[in-house]
């Protein structure tokens, strides 16, 4: 008799820390997926390889330089003024 | 023998609480990821500047409209639009500001265009590492460019607002 209830308080037991590592595991995982989902973000620089859309300005000022370029270091400082809002 | 019966059906209960937590626990995942939105308000703030710079100048020299008294329709020019569609009260108030100001090799300004709804560039200095999301995203560019071989630089500020469809509120 002795015997058979200590069994059923292990077995009891075992459930009981199973059930806290499940929740415990769960709850770890909902806040990841929350922490994840707050970096959803599409930027930039993300998609396709091949659409730079952070390029386009740069390109434009190479092609103004190429017909003139007198100020050239000076106008490269002034664009690498630009306000940075990241 | 009896009890051994009553300790299955214990274990089988548990078994459905066990599985209602791990359903739950998936749902509210799923959710949880799932029910927050993209941010695409910086590109599409950087779109917006870059559509302007396309517009604006061309194989490194300015289109003729750009200094133009007569030309007054900015965006029309660009075609440009800034109506939103009419969700959140977005109709009573622009989600767009745009702003270009030409300046000359003495950084004296030549020309400015503002365009959209002038009341939330004060926000993009609040939000300056972007720390506040629910406030307008903003996005600054500056490229250079010829005006009949006259050295012209241009600086585009370009915000979009939003907040409702692109941040979790």
């Amino acid at each position: 008799m002795l015997r058979s209830k200590k069994a059923e308080i292990g077995e009891a037991m075992t459930w009981i820390v199973a059930t806290l590592v499940i929740i415990v595991v769960m709850t770890i995982f909902i806040f990841a997926s929350g922490k994840l989902a707050s970096l959803k973000s599409l930027g930039v620089d993300s998609g396709d390889p091949d659409v730079k859309l952070g390029e386009l300005l740069p390109v434009k000022t190479e092609q103004a330089l190429f017909l003139d370029n007198s100020n050239e270091k000076w106008i490269k400082e002034w664009i690498k003024g630009a306000k940075e809002y990241e | 023998m009896i009890n051994k019966k009553g300790a299955e059906k214990i274990i089988s209960v548990y078994w459905f609480v066990i599985l209602i937590i791990v359903a739950g626990g998936i749902y509210a995942m799923v959710s949880t990821f799932y029910g927050h939105p993209y941010d695409v308000r910086d590109l599409e703030a950087t779109i917006l500047m870059n559509n302007v710079a396309d517009c604006i100048s061309k194989q490194g020299h300015l289109e003729e409209f750009v200094f133009d008294e007569e030309e007054t329709n900015f965006l029309e020019k660009c075609n440009i639009t800034f109506a939103t569609e009419d969700f959140s009260n977005w109709k009573e108030r622009g989600q767009y500001y745009l702003e270009i100001n030409f300046y000359d090799v003495g950084e004296i300004n030549l020309k400015t265009i503002l365009e959209g709804e002038k009341s939330l560039k004060k926000d993009c200095d609040l939000n300056k590492n972007k720390s506040f999301e629910l406030l307008p995203t903003c996005v600054n560019g500056r490229f250079y460019s010829l005006d009949n071989n006259k050295q012209i630089f241009i600086d585009i500020l370009s915000v979009v607002r939003k907040t409702e469809k692109n941040v979790k509120i």
